[in-house]
């Protein structure tokens, strides 16, 4: 009795096998469904709670006492202007008049303008200044304990976020105020917090080495070296006009604005953007007792397979994955960092998304590699490794 | 793709679809639906309870995704799975409707007549019919046997593969493999369409004799 592949199977039409498909994936996120209700809930929560707070502060505004028109107060009130570019966006330009400030990628800046004095107040980023030197009025750059006064110049100051401050001066002089000392840094030096007053050549140069000695992309690097960020390239000459929202608000005519010099600050470039990549060292996998990729890799998928739902694996992922990475299976590999990026968390996740980063930009710096160091930058704003990814993506815009 | 790489993935897959990820959950049914389809067809015949069947199956299959735990390849346990859905269905078939009433009536005794024609419409119309009388004679047998005959003669599949995946011994399979194939045999003895379809050589010289 022969009957295999006498039975022709009656395919199904793919638009029944779509529903089916629809429903099934219904069926499944149902079943997780608990803490995505919970979730709701707290989403219901903050709703109400921004409710109250907006309905406060519009009877706030509404009150009769409220400054109107015809009530402004004696006291001068300061302009504020923010300046926020994140990691893919394009730099900004802020015009102030007689100072004009372009922001660099991932940048947070808080800028407060009274009659003598300008205050820029940095929460992280890039920020290249051109100033015009005026008696009358002073611009501090506040980049965390740290003061810049600028004193008629055209300067640069690079700001992790956390510790490390970077100055690079191209003209005229500032000074540089930190835990009660004063230096002034005139053109063709810098300054960053570990180091103190340097050249700019040394600077560049301690930026080169930070990237190519440092051991892994943990942030914690970050504190212990200048700052990537001295690597970063403007991507858009000021005055390009990308976002300068603020630009009507701000006091002055504009006569007397900054140079307007297309400042091309010096740093990796291509090549040496790549080299930084290179160099950069991964993250180590477990130790697993073998170096064989083959045995390896089949010990890590063992090891993922015998542990327990709600336990790490992100490591014993993340593992798997450099072996594939070292046993040229790159396709192999991004598959398996796929599975440590989608949890969005565990202990070798920022490692996996640089090792994503490195496997998606060795090649070339294309769309893939852009999404990985977006990626990157966003999870892990701060780091040698971010430095690296910042570059990366100022190198695609500029492509 | 090499089969460890396939393995792998399969490993990976299964990962991201327990963390609820809606594309692996796709992905996951766009890989084996339609080894899936084609097992339940096989062993169940057509059947407007198809999608339902197969729907039934993939639930399942994510329901208790935990519990691979990669002893069998993807596909194998996939195919458990799948398997104790038909048995499950062929065992409640008595309050259902049985299998062949669902297929379509072509009648029959107009495809008896026309058997002995010649032509490529009448050899087609000969094979549905004889497809048709088989699954009507497949109804008869009991769910693990029915089983263990679909899979191993219309699905292709070894007998210890059959064994494994209805969780039975070999022994005990083959036997009913054996008796489900000679219930066929019975059947076909009385009747050409069946005898035809399941073994035309058989069918030709029976047709010699007599005449």
């Amino acid at each position: 009795m022969k009957l295999q592949g006498k039975i022709p199977v009656e395919q199904l039409e793919e638009e029944r096998l779509t529903n089916i498909e629809r429903k099934l994936v219904v069926a499944v996120s149902d079943m997780q469904a608990p803490p995505e209700r919970a979730s709701r809930r707290m989403l219901a929560f903050a709703g109400m709670t921004m409710a109250v707070a907006v309905a406060g502060f519009v009877g706030y505004k509404l009150r009769p006492d409220a400054p109107g028109p015809g009530n402004q107060p004696t006291v001068e009130q300061p302009q504020r202007f923010a300046i926020h570019t994140s990691a893919d966006t394009k730099s900004q330009t802020l015009d102030l008049g007689d100072a004009q400030l372009v922001s660099g990628l991932g940048t947070d800046v808080v800028v407060e303008r009274t009659r003598d004095r300008v205050v820029v107040q940095m929460q992280r980023g890039s920020l290249d200044l051109t100033v015009k030197h005026d008696p009358s009025r002073m611009l501090v750059v506040r980049a965390g304990d740290t003061e810049i006064l600028d004193i008629g110049t055209h300067f640069v100051v690079d700001y992790d976020g956390k510790d490390d401050v970077a100055v690079r001066v191209t003209e005229g002089e500032v000074e540089v105020k930190r835990a009660g000392k004063r230096e002034n840094i005139a053109a063709g030096f810098g300054w960053t917090t570990d180091t103190g007053k340097l050249a700019l050549a040394q600077l560049d140069a301690a930026a080169a080495t930070a990237v190519a000695v440092a051991p892994t992309p943990d942030p914690t690097l970050g504190s212990h070296v200048p700052q990537v960020p001295t690597v970063q390239t403007p991507v858009v000459a000021p005055n390009a006009g990308s976002a300068t929202p603020q630009q009507d608000d701000a006091a002055g005519s504009g006569s007397g604005a900054g140079s307007g010099s297309v400042v091309v600050r010096k740093g990796f470039g291509k090549s040496n953007a790549r080299v930084a990549l290179e160099k950069l060292a991964i993250e180590e996998p477990l130790d697993v007792g073998t170096k064989e990729l083959s045995t390896a890799i089949a010990k890590y998928l063992e090891m993922t397979l015998s542990m327990k739902e709600g336990e790490d694996k992100t490591q014993v992922l993340y593992s798997m994955a450099v072996m594939q990475h070292r046993a040229r299976q790159d396709n192999a590999a991004l598959y398996t960092l796929s599975a440590v990026i989608k949890r969005q968390g565990g202990k070798a996740y920022k490692s996996a998304l640089w090792l994503n980063v490195r496997i998606e930009c060795m090649q070339k710096f294309d769309d893939e590699c852009r999404q990985a160091a977006d990626l990157y930058l966003r999870k892990v704003p701060d780091g040698v490794a971010a430095g690296v990814a910042q570059t990366i993506l100022t190198e695609i815009a500029r492509q | 793709m090499t089969v460890a790489t396939a393995y792998v993935e399969d490993v990976l897959l299964v990962d991201r679809c327990l963390t609820g990820e809606p594309a692996a959950t796709r992905e996951l049914f766009r890989r084996h639906r339609g080894r899936v389809h084609a097992s339940l067809y096989r062993v169940l015949g057509t059947n407007r309870d198809m999608d339902d069947l197969l729907q039934e199956a993939f639930i399942q299959v994510f329901q208790s995704l935990r519990n691979w735990r990669a002893e069998a390849s993807l596909s194998t346990w996939i195919d458990r799975v799948s398997v104790r859905v038909a048995y499950r269905y062929l065992s409640k078939r008595g309050r259902l409707v049985p299998t062949t009433e669902l297929m379509e009536d072509d009648g029959g005794s107009a495809a008896d007549s026309a058997r002995m024609n010649e032509g490529p419409g009448a050899r087609r119309q000969l094979a549905r019919d004889g497809v048709k009388r088989l699954y009507e004679v497949l109804d008869e047998l009991g769910p693990a046997a029915r089983l263990a005959f679909t899979l191993h003669e219309i699905d292709g599949r070894p007998l210890a593969e059959v064994a494994n995946l209805v969780g039975s011994s070999v022994t005990a399979t083959k036997l009913r493999v054996w008796r489900a194939r000679k219930k066929i045999e019975q059947a076909a003895a009385e009747d050409p369409v069946l005898r035809e379809f399941i073994d035309p050589a058989a069918a030709a010289a029976a047709l010699k004799e007599s005449a």
